[in-house]
């Protein structure tokens, strides 16, 4: 089964056997730091303190960590099975942010229904979000690259709302950032006991549909002529890759990645059939987890003030290995063949309706709003007064949601993926990773120093990705790759940031999740220039945006640059999301939902599609605006965290219109 | 005679001369006459108002405050002007306030604030100063702003003279120099320590206790540790700070470590009532 006399095989199982060592070893200093050296001995005393630490505290989370590493090697190893794709794993496909999504709402809403049905709530969470992605990738017929392109999207939304939730919970925050990170600390052997039984059932499915599932391997139609019920054995797999994931964000919360890389390096050491590389999966995946949690705790007294939480330590490991793994995949990127379905032509009249509707929610965003007294519509001579708080708000609002849907068109229709969006281009994750590093050295840094960080930060993405983009064979896809491993990288550097529960990440967490509080000074003016310049650069390359749309060669027997002009078009598309990311933090979704929203009827001609996306994203934005101010008044919702909102509930009402 | 100072002191207010002069970090807030209708954007200028015997029209998160602080009790009827991070402007300047108390975590801010009333701005945490100096110096501003000298003067007697009453009563009992770990909960495996450099700390160290946690900590003057870790100080006793976090106490005592450690089984732990721990005096 497994060819013990190829060599690079035995290296293999050289280096794996190593590795145990190294682990054993850790694992064994990680004891002796806990307890303190000189006092070891006393161990072996009966009912001493260390006893009880080494037998109640270390021995119950190394196992656990060996444990939950086992499962998650199962479930990420079943995944790719049943996707036929080396991508798929309870990180990449949502399943673990919608289980931790579902924990954390249910925190706020129902906190009684949390302490009996834990379990439960995670795997609903979880399946919702695997349906999810499942059904946004579907269209490319489940592509490795396709779903894992859902799989963030999915991730990076569920983790913004529960961003915001935590926003909503800040007496538990500290407690919720450390669970959301990773929190392997065991005390006693309670979760342990819960865990096991779950584990071992999903572990024993799988393993009763070891052969069914090898099947899957000679394609779906090969499999069912040969008696093999696909869409059963599928369903069933997945539920117990989905099951021990949700358990897992259940007892710890997130630990990325384990569930990607170790199937991974289970076919590097040169597992052949499903069988083994199941089997092997366990070991390595346990391995992997108990030597990222050791890690964690040993690297924890040189941090200073903080726990390491073993999530992000995962998340660390994990996002160069993803990164890698889909540089590897770049042949199988499943680009939709149509990109953008083509909608009508408007005529006038429903143009007249929109600019109509959209001045009435600039006029009703300026001056209707709750007060001590109720909802009122401020009276006229009041309004100069109210409206320098207002305006500054509404305005930047609607221009960094033009910005964003601006970007959002320019990239949909270069890489004809109509999942594409300035959040997952990684110009948005360069800009946080700054901050965060600024917020570490600095934790009093003043809001320009803030936003000069996130614009060096910026910058520095768009750099790598023109960068990329120059060379020749470089198709658009290879830079959406590059977001996904830049938004991956920037995920574990936040979490690890955001553990230490201060006031920082506080304020990280209020830029994270989009809020315009702090746009009152001049900053519009500025944003405004910037929208004004971006636009007019995007008119001057309309024919480009328009050639290059048109995919394949046609450009190039055009008479067009490829590489040039690419590179052109996206600095115009950089330009303008790193801009409105400054004023709307990150996670808006504003760039994805606007160039669909303005889709539907502005047709197909580039010029149409950007005006109507504009305004859309500016629609959009100035709603959430106001919807935050109102909503909860005195108290605010952040901006960019309600257009998620918004997108997402219209993201949906699409999905089931068109079905 | 004071009847004749009150007229002096009116003359000269009527001459043009402010009558008092409120100092803060960003400059000097002249008054004619001591502002009425403050409003704190944060707990401890709720709690050094309130101890001044000052209520402020307006406060931020005034449920929150109830909740974890209420040190002095709020009266009703204060209103809410929304969250501490993002106070709402609107709210601000629905209150009508003459004068506006921030800290400078909201220093981008001020220009608005400004815009509505004469805004006095109040750190307490600075980097390279100790807090409760700090704090004193900023009741003692505050108190003279606002024409309340002598209520400054009684507030910070009565501390004092409370942490003399503390440190008496520990002398009695022969516990002064008690080493204590000082705890605010955030789950039932992870806590927060509160460092010799945290307000709170300081507290303790003037009636005679000792912080016994050698840690790093943070700018704010905490660590965040777990459960396990408060084994290296078996001779500590453990103040627990409320509020706490729902099902602690059932959480704990099934906890095999926590009951192994050397203070829960002496005894020597305490629940404190709830104090907002990067507060005030």
């Amino acid at each position: 089964m497994i060819g013990k006399d190829r060599p690079s095989t035995r290296v293999g199982w050289r280096a794996l056997a190593l590795v145990s060592l190294a682990a054993l070893v850790l694992s064994l200093l990680q004891l002796g730091q806990l307890l303190a050296w000189p006092s070891l001995p006393d161990v072996l005393q009966k009912d001493s303190f260390l006893q009880v630490l080494a037998w109640q505290a270390w021995a119950p989370r190394t196992l656990m960590a060996v444990m939950l590493g086992a499962g998650l090697g199962i479930a990420g190893c079943v995944m790719q099975q049943v996707l036929r794709n080396p991508l798929a794993s309870p990180t990449t496909m949502g399943t673990a942010a919608g289980a931790q999504l579902a924990l954390t709402g249910s925190l706020l809403l129902m906190p009684s229904a949390l302490e009996h049905g834990r379990t439960l709530i995670a795997l609903l969470g979880a399946a919702a979000a695997t349906a999810v992605v499942l059904l946004l990738s579907r269209r490319d017929r489940l592509a490795p690259v396709s779903v894992a392109l859902s799989g963030m999207l999915v991730t990076l939304y569920c983790g913004a709302l529960s961003h915001a939730l935590m926003l909503l919970n800040e007496q538990r925050l500290a407690s919720l950032f450390l669970w959301g990170a990773g929190n392997l600390d065991q005390y006693g052997w309670e979760g342990l006991a819960r865990l096991w039984p779950v584990l071992a059932f999903c572990a024993m499915l799988t393993l009763t549909l070891r052969r069914p599932l090898a099947m899957l391997e000679l394609g779906s139609d090969g499999a069912a002529s040969l008696g093999v019920p696909t869409q059963w054995v599928r369903l069933g797999a997945l539920g117990a890759a989905v099951l021990i994931t949700a358990v897992v964000v259940a007892e710890v919360g997130l630990i990325g990645f384990v569930g990607l890389i170790t199937p991974a390096l289970v076919r590097l050491l040169g597992s052949r059939t499903f069988l083994s590389r199941l089997l092997w999966s366990m070991p390595v995946g346990a391995l992997l987890l108990l030597l990222a949690d050791t890690l964690a705790q040993l690297l924890t007294p040189w941090v200073g003030a903080r726990l390491i939480p073993t999530g992000a330590m995962t998340a660390l490991i994990g996002a160069p290995v993803l990164v890698w793994l889909l540089r590897r995949h770049t042949s199988s990127f499943g680009a939709s063949r149509e990109g953008l379905q083509p909608g009508r032509h408007a005529g006038w009249l429903p143009w007249v309706t929109v600019i109509a509707a959209f001045c009435a929610t600039l006029w009703t965003a300026l001056s209707w709003s709750p007060g001590a007294q109720g909802w009122y519509w401020t009276p006229w001579a009041e309004l100069a007064g109210i409206w320098q708080w207002r305006a500054p708000r509404v305005f930047s609002a609607a221009l960094a949601g033009a910005l964003l849907a601006l970007a959002g068109t320019i990239i949909q229709r270069l890489s004809h993926n109509p999942m594409a969006s300035p959040e997952i281009l990684g110009i948005s994750s360069g800009a946080a990773m700054c901050l965060v590093a600024l917020l570490l050295c600095w934790p009093l840094a003043p809001r320009l120093a803030q936003l000069g960080a996130a614009g060096a930060g910026s910058a520095a993405a768009l750099a790598t990705l023109l960068w990329l983009s120059r060379q020749q064979q470089m198709g658009p896809q290879r830079l959406l790759l590059t977001g996904i491993g830049l938004g991956a990288a920037a995920d574990a550097l936040m979490r690890l940031f955001l553990s230490g529960g201060d006031a920082q990440s506080l304020a990280l967490l209020t830029w994270l999740s989009g809020s315009t509080y702090q746009n009152t000074a001049d900053e519009h003016r500025w944003l405004f220039f910037w929208a004004v310049g971006c636009a007019m650069a995007a008119a001057l390359l309309l024919r480009w945006i328009r050639l290059l749309g048109l995919g394949g060669d046609m450009p190039q027997s055009l008479g067009v640059a490829m590489a040039m002009a690419r590179a052109s078009v996206l600095l115009v598309a950089c330009l303008a999301a790193a801009g409105a990311t400054l004023a709307v933090g990150p996670l808006s979704f504003v760039g994805l939902m606007a160039p669909h929203m303005a889709h539907r009827w502005s047709g197909r001609q580039a010029g149409m599609h950007l005006l109507a996306a504009g305004l859309f994203g500016a629609w959009l934005m100035v709603v959430a605006d106001w919807a935050g101010r109102t909503l909860i008044y005195p108290s605010q919702l952040p901006a960019g965290l309600l257009a998620a909102l918004l997108g997402g509930l219209y993201w949906l009402w699409q999905w089931r219109s068109k079905r | 005679m004071i009847r004749l100072i009150a007229l002096l002191a009116a003359l000269l207010a009527g001459n043009g001369y402010a009558e008092t002069r409120l100092v803060h970090e960003a400059g000097e807030l002249p008054f004619d006459h001591p502002p009425e209708r403050i409003v704190a954007l944060n707990w401890a200028m709720t709690e050094t108002l309130l101890g001044l015997g000052i209520t402020p029209v307006a406060i931020a998160e005034p449920e929150g405050y109830r909740i974890y602080a209420n040190y002095p009790p709020l009266p009703e009827g204060v209103s809410d002007i929304g969250n501490r991070r993002e106070p709402n402007l609107e709210a601000i300047s629905a209150a009508q306030p003459d004068l506006i108390l921030v800290s400078g975590d909201l220093h981008s801010m001020l220009p608005a604030f400004q815009a509505i009333a004469p805004t006095a701005v109040y750190t307490l945490f600075r980097p390279g100063q100790d807090p409760s100096t700090r704090a004193e110096e900023v009741v003692k501003q505050i108190a003279s702003g606002l024409g309340r000298v002598q209520d400054g003067e009684r507030l910070l007697e009565s501390v004092a003279a409370r942490q003399a009453r503390h440190a008496e009563r520990l002398r009695t009992v022969g516990r002064t120099g008690q080493p204590v770990l000082l705890l605010s909960f955030l789950d039932e495996r992870s806590l927060r320590v509160h460092a010799p450099n945290a307000l709170l700390s300081t507290a303790l160290e003037e009636v005679g206790l000792v912080n016994a946690w050698n840690g790093d900590s943070n700018f704010w003057g905490f660590a965040t540790i777990n459960l396990a870790q408060l084994g290296k100080y078996p001779d500590a006793h453990f103040l627990i700070i409320r509020p706490t976090p729902p099902g602690l106490q059932h959480a704990l005592e099934r906890n095999p470590v926590w009951r192994a450690l050397q203070p829960v089984q002496t005894g020597q732990v305490t629940e404190l009532p709830p104090v907002w721990t990067f507060g005030s005096v």
